[in-house]
């Protein structure tokens, strides 16, 4: 699974612009809507709840998805980080192996595995977007209500009482928008833990490598003067032997 | 900065500077605008004047200006996070070849630092 | 090749970098709690209020259902709000703090390979950048504001809010007249959110500059370094 998520980690461009073109696509929607409610808001109440209907109805549904809308668009941007930061530790142990290559095979200190922070970071990532997409299909299901119960005069949305389709559709609005909200920002503050994941793994890597540079110049300075060793005493040897005694 | 700094380096300080011009304009419109006309509507006239505000008064525009400013400032704030964290991702977008570069270089430099010793 | 100590308070603050885990970790729980508050208590509350017609969760007296649910709701919204930007503040602070650390570890790596090197052939290491307060001081700013807003929050929540909401809306809200203490404290509930959102989004934009500090650092410090290693090689070459 980590070598899948390492292949596609590279395509982080494409998901950060992606996620950048659906918040600008979010304001614009969003500036739209706005103007909507600037001409509904120039009429009296009277007019407003009982013939502006389908206004009514369009303000109050957009309202409902275009902020899970906007933040998966803004999730996407921080995957995108996520996954930068997949590549960054890629090319770092990369990095590390090759200034290693330089060292006698049987004398390469063994590459530290990733922590298990860092092996669950993709998966913490994932689970942010989860949370995103599951915001967003509920937003989209509760803007279907919206409509419906806003095809309505508002006198005959207030009149609905207990038991009424209408009364149970507006409180199912109401109760699920209020956790809902809260549940995006869960999905913000996940993505966060997962940058904070990868930076923590990236700490760790750096920290075995500067050991191990240490180590490794030791470690190679050691076998040359190993190596340099045989060389004097092969250089003495002939010159001792040819003494003649 | 040269012709050889990478795009990335070039826009994240653009996206930075538009993201706090977009976050401080939403807070002076909040401050001057909202705040006053909101404390004023609600704060000086009772529900039976709001409600009977016809087209066209003050009560009215004062209600459509806490209605619809609201509708595309918050989306303008949304869009100033997005320009900082798009800046912040730029700049990590560009640290992997930075990573691979000094790697390389590393890597060359290594059989030197045991040459050279101390 | 040994650095030089900060002065206080940044040697505080960077003696707590490291602490970037646990920081993460409470980020995401506050964030989680206002998340279980909101579907445990919120919508709860806002299901009994809205569990009959207008005119009947309206006309509510004092002490009924429909009061107290419609009170706990704009009691809650009050603070709710700020403490869950708190835990994204501080999700972002721990995200500067790594990123501070992750700075420091590359300048002292930078340092072990060149203390490798006879001492007339180390090349000249510059101090470390002035921008490292820079995003020390902006985080710090950010998490400041993020808290004051949240004091402000639960300030506003316990007196103005809780003041008003504990009344009947058709009984005593909807008569207020102007220059009552009702009318009064409904002109701070509706104008309040339109100066407190936006300062908590300055606090945002503190700790994402702080970020993108940071960031420019640990790129300078990967520069400098392949610069200085590439001149090595060259050198020798």
């Amino acid at each position: 699974m980590q070598k899948m998520i390492s292949k596609i980690a590279p395509t982080f461009p494409y998901v950060i612009w992606m996620g950048f073109i659906i918040v600008i696509l979010s304001v614009i929607i969003g500036f739209v809507n706005s103007q909507t409610a600037a001409a509904y808001f120039t009429e009296s109440k009277a007019i407003r709840e009982t013939t502006l209907l389908a206004e009514r109805a369009a303000i109050e549904s957009t309202i409902l998805w275009l902020p899970y809308f906007k933040f998966l668009g803004l999730g996407m941007v921080l995957g995108g980080i996520v996954m930068a930061l997949k590549v960054i530790l890629d090319n770092l142990m990369q990095a590390g192996m090759k200034v290693i290559a330089n060292l006698p095979e049987d004398k390469r200190p063994a590459m530290p595995k990733a922590p298990w922070y860092g092996r669950l970071m993709p998966i913490v990532m994932m689970l942010g977007m989860l949370i995103f997409i599951v915001a967003l299909i509920v937003s989209l299901q509760l803007s279907g209500t919206a409509r419906a119960v806003y095809a309505n005069p508002i006198p005959v949305i207030d009149a609905a009482g207990t038991g009424t389709v209408l009364l149970a559709q507006l409180q199912s609005i109401q109760a699920t928008s209020a956790w809902l909200v809260p549940f995006k920002f869960l999905g913000i503050a996940t993505e966060f833990l997962a940058i904070v994941m990868g930076l923590g793994t990236i700490v760790y890597v750096l920290n075995n490598q500067t050991a191990m540079l240490k180590k490794g110049v030791q470690v190679a300075r050691s076998g040359k003067q190993q190596a340099a060793q045989p060389a004097e005493e092969a250089d003495q040897v002939p010159a001792t032997e040819s003494i003649p005694t | 900065m040269n012709e050889n700094t990478p795009y990335q380096l070039k826009l994240f300080p653009v996206l930075t500077i538009l993201g706090w011009i977009l976050i401080s304009l939403a807070l002076i419109i909040g401050l001057v605008i909202l705040t006053p006309t909101a404390a004023n509507y609600f704060g000086a006239n009772s529900k039976e004047v709001r409600d009977a505000a016809e087209a066209g008064s003050v009560l009215l525009s004062q209600l459509g200006v806490l209605a619809s400013i609201p509708l595309w400032l918050e989306p303008l704030i949304f869009l100033g996070v997005a320009f900082f964290i798009c800046g912040i991702a730029l700049e990590f977008s560009i640290i992997p070849s930075l990573v691979k570069q000094r790697g390389d270089v590393m890597s060359q430099a290594f059989p030197l630092i045991v040459k050279l010793g101390k | 090749m040994q650095e030089q100590k900060s002065s206080f308070p940044f040697s505080m603050v960077e003696r707590m970098m490291p602490w970037y885990p646990g920081i993460a970790v409470m980020g995401w729980a506050f964030v989680l709690i206002a998340f279980l508050l909101a579907l445990f208590v919120l919508s709860p509350s806002q299901a009994s209020f809205f569990s009959d017609a207008k005119a009947v969760r309206e006309g509510a007296g004092v002490g009924s259902a429909f009061v107290n649910a419609n009170f706990g709701s704009h009691v809650l919204e009050a603070w709710l709000p700020q403490l869950k930007f708190f835990g994204l503040g501080l999700g972002l602070l721990a995200i500067v703090m790594a990123l501070g650390t992750i700075a420091k570890r590359l300048r002292s790596m930078g340092m072990v390979i060149f203390s490798q090197l006879p001492e007339k052939m180390r090349p000249a290491v510059p101090p470390p950048p002035k921008r490292i307060r820079l995003f020390q001081l902006s985080a710090l700013m950010g998490i400041m504001v993020l808290m004051i807003v949240l004091i402000v929050g639960i300030i506003l929540a316990v007196s103005v809010v809780s003041g008003y909401w504990n009344n009947s809306i058709v009984n005593d809200l909807n008569p207020a007249q102007p220059g009552s203490t009702l009318l009064s404290q409904l002109s701070v509930i509706s104008s309040y959110a339109f100066w407190l959102n936006p300062l908590r989004m300055i606090g945002m934009a503190f700790l994402f500059t702080a970020i993108t500090v940071a960031l420019t650092v640990i790129i300078g410090t990967l520069r400098m370094q392949t610069k200085l290693l590439g001149g090595l090689v060259q050198k020798a070459g």
